[in-house]
């Protein structure tokens, strides 16, 4: 409960799952990234507008080639600790970064930066990454190519600089509790309900060595770790929680008309990976299968995606592309998805047309696929539910064998390219295509179906290369054309575009969400 | 002793031939047992509901077919999807009338959705609009094979180790009795769900799951019974005759154990009903989309708040079930073994 002795009424803030890690270049789920957003910085912070907006740096002057780019930083940037925040706290962090040793899953991220691929496959030592510290408040960072959504990049958790001093000091431990951490955000913990790594009651309290605290408008934001969200929705309507999320189609549709019900819009996106490496599918028969285009297209235009939406998933909406809606714009300030629209429709009548084509192909009269989904996840188990009745029913001779794993063993099987059709999602890191669309180029480790088509590779190396890539109206063109590309090959099946249904106390003001990156930013966040 | 005699007379001894004779028919040991049984009333509807209910699922093979259970219109499940249960629009209850989560006033669902008006579920639906009554239907069946073909197992190694372990008696009781503990003491969810693993989810695996570890309480109780009743006279006699190990087994042991055998397969169907909605509430039951008692009562969890009726209906059929069994299982244990109850 909130305290009684001071005024203003703590913000009590839920997350459904517990804290991974605060360390910013080891974290990579969404909730720890939530919390360590709000006590950690970067260069830049995302606003309201969706602009990246600087945040640590003063300044950040591009050269024309935009290969270059000269930072300077704030003056007088301190860490919660009082030691001072300099320029070399970014070269070491990006080094640790990149530094395989370290094993940060998100050290692709910093692949814009010259040398850090070479680095991150250990081709080449440290000192060749593209950062240069000039004096203590100014540095360089060389790009190995032009990346117009660098500024971006610089917001996420593996761009943020760390203090050496204290990483040194708890080595493989820093970060796992709050008390072996060092903050330079908005927030900070304190020793009074401080974060132990476990615990699922933890506080976060506005930082005095914050540059911009005059923006902080809360003293203190109460965290709880809630799983239930019946609980959580319980525990709202009690007046103990101020925001909770809805992830049940009952909660959600229970709760439609409560005070406070709202839907964010994530850059998340649901969809199918057909299994097209030619091996470890279930059976030679649905190796053979999943090969073949008509089949997969048959699959694409027998999902009612409209459907699934309303009984899985209500409150998202059915995807029309695989980048999702609300999440990047084009050079003319046109939503990108609506954009890049594709005829992903359903149409059972031309389904079964190409079924039976494929069947006949193939030389097979019935079929049996496997389709795996997350079984410890509500709406991608309703999902897959719905998908296998849908899909038996619409193609003759098709039997659909339902595998509910947990979570974690569906990550694991769609890494090794064990299954046949598994129920994916992707979310994006930053606001710009190219962080869904660099998915699928050949070879990419979260291409898990391991298709390769010519057309969008192409597209897709266009896009982000000189010299198209400094014009943004081709950029455009050339991400479209990679939608159409993953559209026509039908290599994908995109279902929906992913909605966080939640409650949230209509009285906090200043709570920002982004699609991508720090979802809930609550540095100018209070209740009235 | 003249006068003592003169007072006294002998009333009703007419000779050596009608002290011999027995008055009442003679019973053998299950009609005995089948009229103490009658006298139990709760035992006998119990006896009926289980026949009644094992017939019906028999004919229900033929009438509601697993494809049928599984059906929903895909394109129209918002149409059909979360029904609460309706008999008749006329009735004052039953009617379809539910109080929709997020409403605050009773409505009629059917016509809020659009259903037909022909078109009534006696049980409701659930969120894909699958019929509850078909589901749970199969379900009681899908429960029902599982605790028969469990109880085959029991019945077979249980009571054929039992037999062993009690006759032979010595090292070979000290070693198979160790084998039991030791059975025993392995905490059987983590087998279960190795095995889950390797032969995939399915009834089969659930049957052999259970069947490997159900048996160890009747052989242990038939064990017992041997070891007794092979001390007794008339197995001594049957050896003495030069009577096979074998056929005194079969012919002698077994139908004095027998009574105990039934009492203890009728006490482990219901825990085996229920071992197998504990799996499938852990996803290691049956295959989605087939039904069992256990997955329906899974999935009616998630929504008790909103539909109580998707839990309540498979948790009554799975009680009643379970509670039936246990009061016949009762009612079989006083018939054959008088001594052990009260009257």
């Amino acid at each position: 409960c909130g305290s009684k002795t001071s005024e203003q009424k703590n913000i009590q803030f839920s997350i459904p799952t517990d804290v991974a890690s605060l360390d910013t270049t080891i974290l990579t789920d969404q909730y720890s990234y939530d919390v360590a957003g709000n006590v950690e910085e970067g260069l830049t912070r995302v606003d309201s507008k969706g602009n990246a907006a600087l945040a640590l740096a003063k300044s950040i002057d591009v050269s024309k080639d935009g290969l270059t780019y000269t930072v300077t930083l704030k003056d007088n940037l301190k860490w919660s600790n009082g030691d001072k925040l300099t320029a070399k706290d970014f070269v070491y962090s990006w080094k640790r970064a990149v530094d395989p040793k370290t094993g940060s899953e998100y050290a692709y991220l910093m692949g814009a930066v010259s040398g850090a691929n070479d680095i991150i496959s250990g081709k080449s030592s440290l000192d060749t990454l593209g950062i240069k510290a000039e004096s203590d408040t100014e540095f360089t960072v060389t790009l190995a190519q032009p990346t117009p959504y660098f500024k971006f990049l610089l917001s996420e958790p593996v761009y943020y600089p760390l203090d050496q001093k204290v990483v040194d000091k708890y080595g493989k431990q820093y970060g796992t509790s709050s008390d072996k951490t060092v903050y330079n955000g908005p927030f900070m913990f304190k020793s009074d309900k401080a974060w132990t790594g476990t615990n699922k009651n933890f506080s976060i309290y506005a930082n005095p060595n914050y540059y911009d605290k005059s923006a902080v408008k809360s003293k203190q934001i109460d965290f709880q770790v809630i799983s239930n969200a019946n609980t959580g929705a319980q525990l709202y309507k009690q007046g103990k929680l101020d925001f909770t999320l809805l992830s049940t189609t009952d909660l959600i549709n229970a709760n439609k008309k409560t005070e406070g019900y709202t839907v964010f819009k994530q850059a998340r996106t649901d969809y199918i990976e057909y299994n097209q490496s030619g091996k470890n599918a279930s059976s030679p028969d649905a190796q053979k299968a999943l090969a073949n285009q008509d089949i997969r297209q048959a699959l694409n235009l027998a999902t009612n995606r409209a459907e699934v939406v309303k009984t899985a998933l209500p409150g998202s909406t059915a995807a029309t592309s695989f980048t999702p809606v609300g999440m990047s714009k084009t050079s003319t300030g046109e939503d990108f998805a609506t954009y890049a629209k594709q005829d992903y429709s359903y149409d059972p009548t031309k389904a079964k047309e190409l079924w039976a084509k494929g069947l006949k192909e193939l030389g097979l009269t019935k079929l049996s696929l496997s389709l795996e989904a997350a079984g410890d996840l509500a709406p991608s188990e309703a999902t897959a539910n719905f998908l296998q009745t849908a899909y038996q029913q619409n193609l003759p001779g098709l039997t659909v064998n339902l595998k509910l794993v947990p979570f974690k063993q569906r990550l694991n099987d769609a890494q090794n390219g064990n299954f046949d059709m598994v129920l994916s999602g992707w979310g994006g890191d930053y606001a710009e295509p190219s962080t869904f669309l660099q998915l699928f180029t050949t070879g990419q480790s979260y291409n898990d179906g391991k298709f390769s088509s010519k057309t969008y590779d192409d597209a897709f190396k266009a896009a982000t290369t000189t010299p198209d890539v400094l014009e943004p109206a081709k950029v455009d063109e050339h991400y479209k054309a990679a939608e159409a590309a993953l559209y026509e090959g039908s290599y994908i099946n995109p279902i929906d575009f992913q909605a966080n249904p939640a409650l949230m106390n209509p009285k906090i003001t200043g709570l920002e969400f982004h699609s991508t990156g720090l979802a809930y930013d609550l540095k100018s966040a209070y209740i009235k | 002793m003249e006068n003592l005699n003169k007072d006294f007379t002998l009333v009703g001894s007419k000779g050596s031939d009608s002290t011999e004779k027995i008055a009442k028919p003679a019973l053998s040991f299950f009609q005995d047992a089948w009229r103490r049984f009658k006298k139990n009333k709760i035992a006998l509807v119990a006896m009926w509901i289980i026949a009644i209910t094992l017939v019906f699922s028999v004919i229900s093979a033929f009438v509601v077919p697993q494809s049928k259970a599984n059906y929903f219109n895909p394109n129209k499940s918002q149409v059909y999807g979360n029904l609460p249960p309706k008999l008749s629009g006329d009735l004052p209850f039953w009617n379809g009338d539910f109080k929709a989560p997020g409403s605050a006033e009773k409505t009629d669902v059917y016509k809020a959705q659009g259903v037909p008006e022909k078109d009534k579920y006696v049980f409701g639906t659930d969120k894909y609009g699958r019929s509850l009554a078909k589901r749970t239907v199969v379900g009681l069946r899908i429960s029902l094979i599982i605790a028969l073909a469990a109880a085959l197992i029991d019945l077979v190694i249980g009571v054929t180790y039992g037999i062993i372990s009690g006759w032979m008696g010595g090292k070979v009781d000290m070693v198979m009795q160790r084998i039991i503990e030791i059975i025993q003491s392995v905490p059987n969810l983590v087998v279960v769900t190795m095995l889950a693993l390797l032969l995939g989810q399915g009834i089969s695996s659930i049957i052999i799951a259970i069947g490997l570890f159900a048996w160890t309480g009747m052989a242990r109780q038939v064990r017992n019974m041997v070891l007794s009743y092979k001390e007794r006279d008339f197995v001594l006699a049957s050896k003495t005759l030069g009577q096979s190990t074998w056929k005194i087994a079969v012919k002698h042991l077994l139908p004095n154990v027998s009574g105990v055998i039934v009492v203890q397969i009728m006490f482990d169907i219901p825990s085996m009903i229920m071992y197998e909605a504990v799996l499938s509430a852990i996803n290691l039951g049956v295959k989605p989309p087939t039904s069992s008692l256990g997955t329906l009562i899974n999935d009616g969890i998630a929504s008790l708040q909103f539909y109580p009726f998707q839990l309540i209906i498979p948790a009554i059929v799975l009680s009643v079930l379970s509670l039936t069994f246990i009061f016949f299982g009762d009612g079989l244990r006083d018939a054959f073994d008088p001594r052990a109850s009260e009257d």
